[in-house]
């Protein structure tokens, strides 16, 4: 039997071929991609955040990281569509790796771990989102890095997994709401851990919780302010409520 | 919640490893032992948090069940490789018969998700197909100087302006009568209109053909296919063209030969000297340098607007005299971006109307004529086009379109013309009521 690299190496080129191969056979953009493709075009071209709100009416903040990492991208030189699709097509590719890790950490089994990372590589339903340039791979991608470190923290008690998987938790909130529930589920392990596992002592317990937190209210504000996401709201919150007006007002003359 | 869970997440993490999931419980009730039992327990909480709460927050998209992939997908795993231990507990004697059902079993969902993945919709380029529809028509329209809007109804507005480069406008409701009447008022001058409808495929039987609308209109079907595999949804899309008068003024004017009464909304012959009065307009917009000058004036009939979000630069009015085109004063109405308008007070109410104005001006100036209706009794004013025209040269041009106004109660109407993208010299405004036969 060869070595789980030399499979996982080959797994991963099977995704990069049935994405590309999707890819080719239906390059159509989903509905919401075109909303994504253009508010990355919008902070790439004002270069800052306030241009995706003005692509999106009803929006007060959008969770910014997979826009921001699109527009990060075109200024290497590449078109939106072209930054959207890279990126998606790269994070996709790497979910089946992430696959792997979580499931040889929860069932200790390396054909388990690489029959998963097989399927994460052929499902439909992720070799989809893989092409199409919405939030859904970043969050799967940030998500998965978030579990997995909870479960190597779950296995293994140590600080640095906690503390890892506080930072994957906060960058998976700046992609999706829905990320914040796994907070709640954090908060829910660790209010039964320590009646649960004889060995895991309340301080035990306490102090991983308060490192989980602090890591993860850490880099949200950290990335927040890099992305200048919320320097920008801070400084054009009112312009961007009296302008939004405006626009509104336009519409309503219009119709 | 049974739709939530029969249907919306079973999708979201494909069928197949819904069954798996499944499987997995089988396979626990069964073995009535799992490895790592408190792992899976975790993860079992994990699952039940999420469903819970895509649940309670009633999920629309298959799509918010995306992070359920991960228990599946290991879940999944797990029953394909424990699966001929628990054959062999409920089977004791045919245990040869499933010697490499492990292999066997996940070769076969890697050939099913294969097949899933490159089974390609037929009606997958029906969207490029309608686009470079609408691209061709909008080449060979601009080549014949005229514009295209486009009317869209269903979910796709977003991604026909990315593929054929216009916005559309989204029409809300569908039903013949409700298209008729849009189409029957759609007077917009030199503009041809694209009708873009992603329907029931029931509700095709809906024939845009048969529609009674005014003679005047020349509808055809361009494009009409199902949207996708499932062939519930059908796309058409038709071209209708107005044949609304916008010609030169040389040529005979078809309001010459009418005998309908006409009305005096007022004209611009009477200016006076102080119009800060005439302009509805916010305090930093009355800062104005054209308020300073002393020898300026405006039409004693009449308000102009602008939207707040214009500067001093971007809009200019003055009463031209050397270049009227007809008695002493003409509008000179110039604006760069936003709408600039000119209404007049006269109160109109309900009735069939023809509303004329002469027009010369910078070529590409858009020209519109509204009427806006005002409800008294929430101080509400709603604007409706009556026609619009983009001027083409620098010829004089006489832009017409008619409308049927229906007012209730004490509410009126006024009629005004609004510039943008140029300037334009505006005279000779008339409104005519049209008597059905």
């Amino acid at each position: 039997m060869r070595s789980d690299n030399f499979w996982l190496i080959w797994i991963t080129l099977l995704a990069i071929v049935m994405r590309l191969g999707r890819l080719y056979f239906d390059p159509l953009f989903w509905r919401d991609c075109i909303l994504y493709i253009q508010m990355a075009q919008q902070w790439f071209e004002r270069g800052s955040y306030i241009g995706v709100l003005d692509c999106d009416r009803n929006a007060s903040w959008i969770p910014p990281m997979s826009i921001f990492l699109i527009q990060a991208l075109m200024h290497i030189g590449v078109s939106v569509e072209v930054a959207a699709r890279l990126l998606t097509i790269i994070f996709g590719c790497s979910i089946p790796i992430i696959g792997y890790l979580i499931s040889k950490v929860i069932c200790r089994n390396r054909y388990i771990a690489l029959c998963s990372a097989l399927f994460f590589a052929v499902n439909p339903v992720l070799v989809d989102y893989s092409i199409q340039p919405t939030r859904e791979v970043f969050y799967l991608v940030w998500c998965g890095l978030t579990l997995l470190f909870i479960c190597k923290g779950i296995r293994y008690r140590n600080e640095k997994n906690w503390i890892s998987s506080g930072c994957f938790c906060a960058v998976a909130s700046l992609t999706r709401y829905e990320s914040f529930e796994l907070l709640i589920y954090v908060i829910l392990y660790f209010s039964i851990a320590t009646f649960i596992m004889k060995q895991y002592t309340f301080v035990m317990a306490l102090k991983h919780c308060m490192l989980f937190f602090l890591a993860f209210f850490g880099v949200f504000i950290l990335i927040s302010f890099l992305s200048g996401t919320y320097r920008v709201i801070y400084d054009n919150y009112y312009s961007y409520l009296s302008n939004s007006d405006k626009i509104k007002a336009i519409r309503v003359i219009y119709r | 919640m049974f739709e939530t869970l029969i249907n919306t997440i079973p999708r979201g993490i494909n069928e197949l490893f819904a069954i798996g999931s499944i499987t997995f419980c089988v396979i626990c009730l069964v073995r009535k032992k799992i490895n790592n039992i408190r792992f899976f327990l975790y993860v079992l909480i994990f699952v039940l948090l999420v469903l819970c709460s895509r649940i309670i927050l009633e999920i629309i998209s298959s799509r918010y069940v995306a992070i359920l992939l991960y228990p599946a997908i290991i879940i999944t795993s797990y029953s394909c490789l424990n699966i001929k231990k628990t054959l062999r507990l409920i089977f004791p004697n045919k245990y040869i018969i499933f010697r490499h059902i492990q292999c066997l079993l996940i070769a076969v969902i890697c050939l099913i998700c294969l097949g899933q993945t490159f089974h390609l919709d037929p009606y997958r380029n029906v969207f490029f197909e309608t686009s470079n529809i609408i691209k061709q028509e909008v080449l060979k329209l601009k080549r014949e100087g005229k514009q295209i809007e486009i009317w869209h109804y269903g979910n796709d507005s977003r991604r026909i302006e990315y593929y054929t480069g216009i916005k559309p406008t989204l029409l809300n409701v569908f039903s013949i009568n409700i298209i008729t009447e849009k189409i029957s008022n759609f007077r917009f001058a030199n503009t041809v209109l694209i009708l873009y409808l992603t329907i029931d495929a029931d509700a095709s039987n809906c024939d845009i053909n048969s529609m009674n609308i005014c003679p005047e209109y020349t509808i055809k079907q361009l494009y009409s296919s199902y949207a996708g595999a499932s062939r519930k949804k059908k796309v058409n899309v038709y071209r209708i063209d107005n044949n609304i008068y916008a010609g030169k003024i040389s040529q005979k004017s078809f309001l010459a030969d009418t005998k309908n009464e006409s009305l005096i909304v007022g004209d611009i012959e009477h200016v006076v000297a102080k119009p800060q009065a005439q302009f509805r307009f916010t305090k930093h917009i009355r800062q104005h340098p054209m308020f300073l000058d002393e020898s300026f004036n405006a039409p004693d009939n009449g308000r102009f607007d602008i939207n707040n979000m214009a500067d001093n630069n971007d809009f200019y009015y003055k009463t031209e005299n050397c270049n009227a085109i007809s008695g002493q004063n003409s509008l000179n109405m110039r604006s760069n971006k936003y709408l600039f308008y000119f209404f007049f007070d006269k109160k109109l109410y309900s009735g069939k109307y023809e509303f004329s104005v002469w027009v010369k001006g910078k070529p590409e100036t858009s020209i519109v004529l509204f009427y806006n209706v005002h409800d008294i009794f929430t101080n509400k004013r709603t604007l409706h086009q009556v026609a619009s025209f983009s001027l083409p040269d620098n010829n004089l041009y006489l832009l017409s379109g008619s409308f049927l106004c229906r007012i209730i109660d004490e509410n009126y109407f006024t009629v005004g013309v609004g510039v943008s993208n140029g300037e334009a010299i505006l005279d000779n405004f008339e409104l005519h009521t049209i008597h059905d036969k």
